[in-house]
């Protein structure tokens, strides 16, 4: 057990309640310094009390509660004060706890200690991290599910597979000259494959994943003055972007994030696109069109009611490789040539000022981004994917070092690797648990 | 009170006891071997070979460190086989058959005529302990000699007891008394004692075999060597044409399993008598029957005890059986119809001190001076036993001079594995060495032992002076014809792409030396360096992998923990890791993180408490 560290834990600002929070040794006396309660206090029970300042003054009415440790969320005794979320209450009862001993905590601390505690696992001590800052209902309750052990329950069969599979070359060097069943190389590369399809699986998910964590961005592309700027407005239901009948007005890219049927987007209005003598447009195009390379889904814009000419095809060819949606804007002034495809897509027909059309263009950029609210499962992170790739990877070489005639106890040093990325996944540093899987499935021992 | 001086008392004669004496002798420290016969020394209790997968290379590294196991199995084996021969040899091990009697006989020979040792037939009954130090022995006679350093190395003698069905008697081994006193010293000094078990088959009268029908398992040619002094010296295989005795094959039948099956009552396992804890790479009959009902038949090895004695050794028949019941499985086996047995199958039970109760230099952490080697630490398996015991007998003496112990790193050597492993992890079931225990495995070869642990063994004053300087005048001379071979590239065909490969890369692709000729390339004439450069150059880039993927425990085996370390201080650790610290009390982060139950969230804190991480 350690210092106690306290810490407002509710958003700067006022509210109607305001959290503080302590964490180890003798959290409760210190907050009993200035929390008055009548009466004994139980674990895990509600108390009202007073909070008391320096002179004796009550200075707000609050609720507290106390966690035994290892009973609580850092594995040590908290106590946790319910006050009125005032910024100036919250500060008073922050400066006492320190005056009775505690410590200001460092961002994350308290997870920190939940960990070093071993209240939970590295792969659950990132999911907190991600409920927090998670930007949509679906990464929420993915962090959750990961919290939950979800991805632990995922990628822990894939190890211990992984081990099996370490296990059967580990007995045929180990007990090789014993009577036991030499492994058959087609049962290998079906094992194998197995074990790959779902780790790809789960890469798959990081992608998808990332759409809900840091959200899809959509970049708004088309030539100057095709009404990117008022689409831009409609969709965020913002009036951010400057519109004019002024091509090039919108000299530099302009973001925003929006909600559309639950998924996170970061809207992105670029510049014009066109060749211009004008420095600042030019900066401003460049940019655009960096933005368009990092985008996830492209809405191809272009005037309808103008038909599409060779600056627009100019465009649509920087772009083509993208995914794509194309749009056809301002069909509330008529439409000048009928055109149901354009390059084999299906063209939306919106108007941006009568918000005709906008339903179906929400439609199809759901449909794009592949993924609906009622998505279920974990998301991954970076580390997860860069060490799941690197698994990938291992068992690749183990199999061409199969194929390739090396002897197995070459080929296991690549299995090992894998084994030990996914270990490190979930935490663990050592690989062990391979004698004892080869004991329980082969009769050892002359 | 003190009888005599000596520097170090080795108590016991066995596989361990034999190299903890010679290591202590031949480093200089007066040094006395306690054995209850003078001609137990060297018995082999069990089955009549030395090496086997992993164990083979034991046998090298003893060699290399300056030990005797090597070269007495070498001038006393009757069949030489390398393991393996099917894979690289990186996992290749040499095994032989011994013939027990000369081994014995060669070891008692080297033992008598070792200066600065003693062979006293006494029973040692207790240690004295003063201020937590070894002061000196006392034994059954009556006499008391001041030591400075003791080595237990007891076996399976503390507290024998034989199980042969459901009949019972005291032993240590068949036919010999166990020692009993000597564990009462350890309860006394508050060490905890666990049971451990294991068995052996019953000797079978050759006479009486029909080897007609059976398989023959003959030796290789050229047989493989164990010791690199053994005439001729400089190589580790045997010239052609060594004569060698053979090895029958047979199998358990239907009527085997039947026979122990109706008679799992009877056994001293499954009739509940033995509550020790029996190795599972080891089992014996009843047990393979009983875990594994769907295989129909077992793999029985019919080994030859000695050139010139009629006992053979079945591999695989070890049982608990009552012994009619013994005779009638044994005779539903083919080739033994007729058998008829002159020992009975046994098991046997006895104490162990956990070696968790060990520092990695083998020395207790409760008594300064005291060291534990063999079977009695819990291991199984002679070449397990030796390897601790010239490790054991080097600190001892070590201590004796006053100086400090050393230990063997995981990276360096089996025996560095084996003792990390029964130090850190302790045992639940009779150790034995498996390749698969080492992170290092393509390193801590069969071939290159002596130039792993040379060094180690010309350091502590083992291996003399002149067989260093051949070592490094090897080792020189490889490493020169390596270097030549990472650079020297020559135009091959794979397939029907011509290019550029060097040499190492061919080597990798596991091409040999011979197949080098063609190419009219320099290549090494010494037979040592040509076998070493091959399988240097071919496994470099693996080992390189090996050592990536342990980078980072192998950071953590370099930072020492203060012996003086409070973890009750150290923030962040529960209680539970805070005790387990305390009791194993650790000398490396590496070594932490290896216990059982220590999280890395544990290994995070102590980290982050040594100022060491990241």
């Amino acid at each position: 057990m350690k210092e106690p560290i306290v810490a407002i834990s509710t958003p700067p600002g006022r509210g109607a309640i305001g959290i503080v929070r302590l964490s180890g040794n003798g959290v409760l006396d210190i907050v009993k310094g200035f929390f008055r309660i009548k009466g004994n206090i139980k674990p895990r029970y509600a108390y009202y009390g007073e909070l008391v300042d320096e002179k004796g003054e009550v200075i707000d009415e609050g609720i507290l509660i106390f966690y035994k440790g290892p009973a609580s969320y850092t594995g040590e005794d908290m106590v946790e004060l319910n006050l009125h979320g005032n910024p100036l209450i919250l500060k008073k009862a922050l400066e006492l706890a320190i005056k009775g001993g505690a410590r200001l905590a460092e961002p994350g601390e308290f997870t920190k200690r939940a960990f070093l505690n071993g209240k939970i696992d590295l792969t659950q001590a990132e999911a907190v991290e991600e409920i927090i800052s998670a930007k949509s209902y679906i990464a929420l309750k993915s962090a959750v599910n990961q919290l939950r052990g979800e991805l632990s329950g995922i990628i822990r069969p894939l190890r211990d597979k992984l081990v099996d599979l370490l296990s059967l070359i580990e007995a045929d060097i180990d007990f090789g000259e014993e009577d036991i069943p030499s492994i058959e190389n087609d049962e290998l590369m079906s094992l194998l494959t197995e074990v790959e399809d779902s780790i790809r699986s789960l890469l798959d998910s990081y992608e998808r994943g990332r759409f809900f964590k840091e959200g899809i961005k959509l970049a708004i592309v088309g030539k100057p003055n095709v009404g990117k700027s008022s689409l831009f407005n409609t969709l965020t239901g913002k009036d951010r972007s400057i519109v004019t009948d002024i091509p090039g007005t919108t000299r530099d890219y302009i973001e925003e994030d929006v909600y559309i049927k639950g998924i996170p987007l970061i809207l992105v209005d670029t510049a014009g696109i066109r060749d211009t003598e004008d420095p600042v447009e030019k900066e401003g195009v460049e940019r655009s069109l960096s933005k368009v390379k990092e985008a996830d889904i492209v809405l191809f814009v272009f005037d309808i009611s103008a038909g599409i000419d060779k600056y627009d095809m100019e465009i649509y060819e920087k772009i083509r490789g993208k995914n794509v949606i194309i749009v056809g804007n301002k069909v509330d002034l008529g439409i000048k040539r009928p055109l149901e495809n354009f390059d084999g897509k299906p063209i939306i027909m919106v108007s941006a000022i009568t918000r005709e059309g906008i339903p179906e263009l929400e439609k199809a950029i759901v449909g794009k981004v592949g993924i609906t609210e009622a998505e279920q499962g974990v998301f991954i992170s970076v580390r997860h994917s860069v060490l799941l790739k690197d698994a990938i990877e291992s068992i690749d070489t183990f199999r061409r070092a199969i194929e390739s005639g090396l002897g197995m106890e070459v080929a296991a040093v690549h299995l090992k690797e894998a084994v030990n990325k996914l270990g490190e996944i979930l935490g663990d540093i050592t690989t062990e648990d391979i004698l004892s899987n080869i004991f329980s499935k082969f009769c050892i021992g002359k | 009170m003190p009888f005599e001086d000596y520097d170090v008392a080795v108590i016991g004669g066995g596989h361990a006891g034999i190299e903890a004496s010679l290591a202590s002798a031949r480093m200089g420290a007066r040094t006395v071997m306690f054995i209850l016969k003078k001609d137990t020394i060297g018995q082999m209790s069990c089955n009549p070979a030395i090496g086997g997968i992993a164990k083979g290379i034991v046998v090298r590294e003893i060699d290399a460190l300056g030990g005797e196991m090597g070269k007495a199995i070498d001038n006393t084996g009757i069949q030489f086989k390398m393991l393996n021969r099917r894979k690289g040899k990186a996992v290749w091990s040499p095994r032989a058959q011994a013939d027990k009697k000369r081994y014995k006989e060669y070891m008692r020979k080297v033992c008598e005529n070792q200066e600065n040792l003693e062979i006293k037939e006494e029973e040692v009954v207790d240690i004295l302990v003063e201020k937590g130090r070894v002061i000196g022995v006392k034994t059954a006679e009556g006499n008391e000699y001041r030591v400075k350093s003791v080595v237990v190395t007891t076996g399976t003698f503390l507290n024998g007891v034989i199980y042969i069905g459901h009949k019972t008697m005291k032993g240590g081994r068949a036919g010999e008394p166990p020692s009993e006193s000597l564990s009462n010293f350890y309860k006394r000094q508050g060490f905890p004692l666990a049971r451990f078990k294991t068995g052996t088959p019953a000797r079978l009268d050759k006479r009486t075999i029909d080897f007609s029908g059976l398989e023959v398992a003959p030796g290789d040619d050229p047989p493989p060597k164990f010791s690199f002094w053994t005439e001729p010296v400089g190589t580790y295989w045997f010239e052609e044409g060594k004569k060698q005795v053979p090895c029958w094959i047979t199998y358990t039948t239907e009527k085997t399993h039947k026979i122990v099956r109706e008679n799992l009552d009877k056994t001293a396992l499954y009739g509940g008598l033995i509550k020790g804890i029996g190795p599972r790479y080891c089992p014996s009959i009843e047990d393979k029957i009983v875990r594994f009902p769907d295989k129909d038949k077992h793999l029985i090895f019919l080994e030859p005890e000695g050139i010139d004695v009629i006992e053979i050794y079945p591999n695989g028949l070890s049982t608990s059986l009552p012994e009619d019941i013994q005779i009638e499985m044994y005779r539903s086996i083919p080739g033994l119809e007729n058998v008829e047995i002159l020992r009975p199958a046994y098991a046997i039970e006895y104490d162990v001190v956990p070696p968790t109760e060990l520092y990695p230099t083998l020395e207790t952490k409760k008594i300064r001076g005291l060291f534990h080697a063999g079977n009695f630490n819990g291991t199984t398996g002679y070449e397990e036993a030796a390897g601790q015991g010239i490790l054991a007998g080097i600190n001892a003496a070590l201590r004796a001079f006053g100086k400090e112990p050393i230990y063997l790193r995981r990276d360096e050597s089996y025996i560095g594995v084996m003792i990390d492993d029964l130090t850190t992890k302790g045992v639940t079931e009779p150790y034995r060495l498996f390749t698969s225990r080492s992170e290092y495995r393509l390193y801590i070869r069969q071939d290159n032992a002596l130039l792993r642990l040379a060094k180690i063994g010309r350091e502590v004053g083992l291996l003399d002076e002149e067989r260093y300087k051949m070592v490094e005048e090897l080792r020189g001379e490889i490493e020169k014809w390596c270097e030549f071979y990472r650079k020297e590239k020559l135009q091959v065909a794979i397939g029907s792409d011509i290019r550029g490969y060097t040499v190492a890369q061919l080597f990798t692709a596991n091409y040999t030396l011979e197949d080098l000729k063609v190419y009219n390339i320099a290549t090494p004439e010494h037979p040592f360096v040509r076998e070493e450069v091959e399988i240097a150059l071919k496994y470099e880039p693996y080992v390189e992998r090996e050592r990536k993927i342990y980078e980072k425990i192998k950071k953590l085996e370099d930072i020492r923990i203060p012996e003086d370390i409070d973890y009750k201080k150290i923030p962040g650790l529960t209680k539970e890791a805070v005790e387990k610290l305390e009791r194993f009390r650790p000398i490396t982060v590496g070594q932490a993180s290896r216990i059982d139950g220590i999280t890395p969230a544990t290994i995070t804190a102590l980290l982050v408490y040594l100022g060491k991480l990241e």
